[in-house]
């Protein structure tokens, strides 16, 4: 099971929440007129969407403009992620058609009912105190990626949320209770939206969070039993460094194996395992891993390796010090619409 | 303002089988307080270096940055002196100091 946080509107929030529908907006409005994402950033949000699966857990991060914005939930996904362009809100351009239904959540319905929230600073402390560690900010900043769904930790992100909802229940919910009349509404599956893998870094990383949620046997072969993954988490708050995707596996809390996933659509050279090498090193500096205990595995995927990378890995696994690396290939078929992937052996 | 003609090298670590020494550099601050300011860490060789003493000396790195700089490889420098060095260490600790953001792996010839 997963987590997401996604942010909203203040103007959308009552229709989202009434009809148990959630969407990702396709474009934006640039000098004075509507045009859509470019690929690469549409398939940003299919990405962050592909690995969303029934029954994941969902928090809502409601931006307001005259008050602190504020985190609602507990609910969960009741259709996965489809594109449907039916009019559903009220903005006259954009349809916000990469969505997903939604319902409150059985065991914590009594916090739904009466819309209970935190103060977006609050999720902040969080933050601050590491006990949110896959987050920098919700705030859309010049050298960030503007994100609108973003996956978090189910085991622990997700419930220290669930505990500061129920913490301030008592002072920040409505007076009355809330209605929730749930749409109904299929579109075309978020799978068939992930094309040109083998051109895009998105598209691959969206096919690749797509079969980590479906836990593709092919993927669980080269990569164990995942028991959580997230994409773009950040590993270094100040210079806003994030890992591509992170895979948290292993038998139970106190032996974990997080292995870092660095996508290149092309050739991994020399600069990618750098960067691979220097995440795991920061990584095991957070605070997160138990350092005697919890592995960490470093991944370069790619269409192809060059030889000093192949090298290098080989001879460093020898060495069985600080982790270990592994490199896996992916070949684009199907004209770009699927891509198989293979372990390289080193 | 920094007191930086004190720079004090303190052995803190002397494994004689293994023939190796952590030393603490520290230095002292305006109140003549010590501050460390990293580590050095010293393995000597006696033949010819090979992959497997390259391995228990990194083994070995891991551990003092585990324990004593939560995990920074920017706080140890590593040394390995020896008579001279097989061609697969030359090779790996070439590519460890371009490919890690780490301090490099100092190889230091013994000539006596």
């Amino acid at each position: 099971m997963g987590a997401f946080l996604c942010s909203i509107s203040e103007r959308d929030w009552e229709i989202t929440r009434i009809k148990g529908i959630y969407g990702n907006k396709a474009g934006t409005i640039r000098e004075g007129s509507y045009k859509l994402f470019s690929p690469s950033t549409q398939y940003s949000i299919i990405r962050d969407l592909a690995g969303m699966k029934k029954g994941d857990l969902i928090f809502f991060h409601v931006i307001r403009k005259n008050s602190p914005s504020t985190i609602h939930g507990v609910y969960i996904v009741r259709e996965e992620p489809f594109y449907n362009e039916d009019k559903v809100w009220k903005d006259s351009k954009e349809r916000f058609p990469y969505r997903f239904l939604f319902e409150p959540h059985p065991k914590f319905e009594h916090l739904t009912k009466y819309d209970a929230y935190v103060e977006v600073i609050d999720l902040y402390e969080l933050i601050e105190q590491r006990k949110i560690w896959t987050l920098a900010t919700l705030e859309n900043e010049v050298n960030i990626e503007a994100r609108s769904v973003r996956k978090i930790e189910e085991s622990r992100e997700a419930k220290e949320i669930i505990r500061i909802l129920y913490r301030d229940f008592n002072h920040n919910k409505l007076s009355h209770r809330v209605l929730f009349k749930p749409i109904i509404q299929k579109g075309v599956p978020i799978r068939k939206k992930i094309k040109d893998i083998g051109r895009y870094e998105n598209a691959v990383k969206a096919l690749l969070m797509y079969l980590l949620g479906e836990k593709d046997r092919s993927i669980i072969k080269i990569f164990g039993d995942v028991i959580d993954f997230m994409n773009e988490v950040f590993i270094a708050q100040t210079t806003r460094k994030s890992i591509d995707i992170l895979f948290i596996s292993g038998g139970n809390e106190n032996n974990k194996i997080y292995t870092i996933v660095e996508v290149k659509t092309g050739k991994c050279d020399e600069r990618s395992l750098s960067q691979v090498l220097y995440y795991m090193d920061l990584f095991k500096r957070r605070g997160i891993m138990n350092l005697e205990k919890d592995i960490i595995v470093g991944c370069l995927l790619g269409k192809d390796f060059s030889t000093r990378v192949i090298k290098y890995s080989r001879q460093r696994n020898l060495h069985r010090v600080n982790g270990r690396l592994i490199l896996v290939q992916y070949i684009p078929n199907n004209d770009g619409n699927d891509a198989k992937f293979h372990p390289v052996i080193i | 303002m920094w007191n930086n003609n004190v720079n004090n090298l303190t052995i803190v670590e002397k494994n004689e089988t293994e023939r190796r020494i952590l030393v603490e550099r520290s230095f002292c601050d305006e109140k003549s307080k010590r501050v460390i300011s990293g580590f050095l860490l010293i393995k000597i060789i006696d033949n010819i270096c090979k992959e497997k003493d390259l391995i228990k000396f990194r083994r070995a790195l891991e551990r003092v940055v585990k324990e004593r700089c939560g995990g920074n490889y920017m706080e140890v420098e590593p040394i390995l002196i020896a008579k001279d060095f097989e061609e697969k260490v030359m090779e790996f600790v070439t590519n460890y100091n371009k490919l890690q953001r780490r301090k490099p792996i100092q190889l230091i010839k013994n000539i006596k």
